[in-house]
């Protein structure tokens, strides 16, 4: 929906609402001065930061399910990054780590969170994009049974959170220390088939989509930075590194970043100190670990990578259409291995007693690096938290590529030009949750 | 599920005030155990409601809370409507029900393309005013709870009626 309206003279002010393919709610503000870009803000409303505030005095128990509900789309992201930081603050992170069962679980209720989200994105949010619809609505008009194939996958993902999780939308199954309780082997057995039936139908969509999607040519020199574990494709654990010479322990990281506050934002602009904006996600992700990828999904790759003529390093991040697809395949195949070796174990948790203590880590969400840090006292209440959630670290070089964008669209009229710009920020999947639901664009001329 | 299950899905934030609306009637409706009838509390993820109408209901109830900035009918608090029958297109708005990514009314939208949505689909709205976060829901929505989860109750019974769906 667009609102066009053309204010005094030599100003121009463009208003166009409802965008419904990002969570929550932001406005774009494009200032242009003589022909050139002047300003470009991105303003977002994050509200973990009351989170942080009311988790303070709380017992460590309850965070989790708290932070869960930071957004209806990753919970499983908060739920691990707040568990892993809080067994390092209680001094039970190396038992937790080291039990392989409880790992194996971690990874899977995580791998249901990366189909499901990833889905979403890939079918319903972005793809109308690339192929050119105004909505999901329009596209499924035309392409109804691929997105009855993908509806199928998204389900698929939810069952493997509740399997784990006990319920698909705010799962509860995961705790300090490991799970409440481990998935019965009937059900287990379940879900295996679909898995396997969906890692087919998965891998077919990725590399129709690789051949058949034309992505607008917007290659920058990013700082991609995820979690790069030494054996595996970064999920729960990991060093924090980069593609310029960041290489920092988890508990560091905190320390290597900085949050600036903007005025036109209530999210933080995250930057690494003495460089700038970096982008976390599933483009960062297969760009510094695609050598661990599952082999499935390895075997995929130089397919894909052969169908969109680029190698990796991938550049531009219209390409997360696909680094999404090649991480679901990764997601599936994983999730098999996992389940097909599972025995109930005796026990899934690792016992805790309460102790004064501070821990920070991060795990990877769909949307890239989401790291928690916790202090506690000696009854194990928190006396302090501070997460920073993946979108805002993204949002320095979300505004980054708006400049570069919005000088390539200048000369088009101001409504193609907000398509644009939209189609660009939801390259990031940005989670803005709160209780307002659109985008507006606003560009002004002097 | 077998096809003559009714499909009841609450959406709603119960950290966030009135928006907690959802949520409630769900857990009165849970209360109550109506044969036939299926609540999912979608609570913060209404992007979900696509994904449970691939297995075949013969009904589907969404429940809701909504805001409205124009308000014409500002004595009518409580909001029952068929979806197909349209005429309120301010309620049936984006911007109005519950959105994270797909709208549950692009949602409705999209499920009927594909030929998803069962042929009965309601909407049990409540119109509020406050979905501050960290807010308490106030006593008026409390009330608004208990009485959807009645007329859901009647509903259900009208559905599962076999008259009703010829």
């Amino acid at each position: 929906m667009s609102d066009l309206k053309t204010k005094a003279e030599g100003t121009r002010t463009i208003r166009v609402g409802a965008l419904a393919r990002v969570e929550g709610e932001g406005a774009l503000h494009l200032a242009m001065k003589n022909g050139e870009v002047d300003r470009v803000n991105l303003e977002i409303y994050e509200p973990p930061r009351f989170y942080e505030a009311f988790l303070r005095g709380r017992d460590f128990r309850e965070v989790p399910d708290i932070t869960a509900r930071i957004c209806g789309i990753c919970p499983i992201a908060y739920q691990t990054a707040s568990c892993y930081s809080l067994e390092k603050a209680l001094g039970v992170y190396d038992e937790v780590v080291g039990d392989a069962t409880i790992q194996s679980m971690r990874d899977l209720i995580y791998c249901g969170e990366w189909i499901e989200s990833h889905i979403l994105h890939m079918f319903m949010l972005h793809l109308p994009d690339f192929l050119g619809y105004e909505s999901a609505i329009s596209m499924v008009a035309d392409h109804g049974d691929a997105v009855k194939k993908a509806l199928k996958l998204k389900k698929i993902g939810n069952d493997l959170v509740a399997l784990l999780g006990g319920r698909a939308v705010h799962p509860v199954g995961m705790c300090v220390g490991g799970f409440h309780r481990a998935p019965d082997q009937k059900n287990v057995d379940a879900i295996l088939p679909e898995l396997r039936e969906g890692l087919q139908i998965i891998s077919e969509l990725t590399l129709y989509l690789a051949e058949n999607v034309t992505f607008p040519d917007l290659e920058r020199d990013y700082e991609f930075v995820s979690l790069c574990p030494d054996d595996h494709y970064p999920m729960n654990l990991g060093r924090i590194k980069s593609n310029k010479g960041l290489d920092v322990a988890q508990e560091e990281f905190g320390k290597a970043v900085t949050e600036i506050h903007k005025e036109h934002s209530t999210a933080l602009h995250s930057t690494i100190i003495g460089r700038g904006g970096y982008m976390v996600g599933p483009l960062a992700r297969l760009n510094l670990c695609h050598d661990r990828l599952h082999p499935l999904a390895a075997e995929l790759l130089p397919k894909v990578c052969k169908a969109m003529a680029k190698e990796l390093p991938w550049q531009n991040n219209f390409f997360s259409l696909i680094a999404r697809g090649i991480e679901t395949v990764h997601a599936f195949a994983l999730s098999i291995d996992i389940l097909e070796k599972y025995e109930r174990p005796a026990r899934c948790c690792v016992p805790i007693t309460p102790k004064a203590g501070w821990g920070g880590h991060g795990t990877e969400a769909p949307r890239g690096v989401c790291w928690h840090e916790y202090r506690t006292n000696e009854d194990g209440k928190i006396e302090m938290a501070h997460i920073m959630p993946p979108t805002a670290q993204n949002q320095t070089t979300i505004e980054e590529d708006l400049w570069e964008m919005a000088r390539r669209v200048v000369d088009l009229p101001d409504e193609e030009a907000a398509l644009k710009c939209e189609h660009l920020i939801r390259n990031y999947d940005p989670c803005i949750s709160c209780s307002v639901h659109f985008l507006k664009f606003n560009r002004s001329w002097k | 599920m077998p096809a003559e299950t009714i499909l009841v899905a609450a959406c709603g934030n119960v950290m966030a005030a009135d928006d907690a609306l959802g949520p409630m009637v769900a857990a009165r409706l849970r209360e109550r155990q109506l044969p036939g009838v299926e609540v999912v509390d979608l609570d913060l993820r209404p992007a979900g409601l696509l994904d449970l109408l691939i297995v075949p209901r013969c009904a589907l109830i969404v429940v809701d809370a909504c805001q409205i900035e124009d308000d014409h009918e500002k004595d009518e608090n409580l909001i029952e409507m068929r979806w197909r029958d349209g005429g309120k297109e301010a309620i049936i708005h984006d911007d109005v029900l519950s959105t994270h990514g797909l709208s549950i009314a692009n949602q409705l939208e999209m499920a009927e393309a594909m030929d998803l949505l069962p042929e009965e689909a309601w909407l049990e709205l409540a119109k509020i005013r406050n979905a501050t976060i960290g807010d308490l829901p106030s006593d008026e929505i409390e009330s608004a709870a208990q009485a959807i989860a009645k007329r859901i109750e009647q509903l259900t019974e009208k559905l599962h009626e076999p008259a009703q769906h010829a």
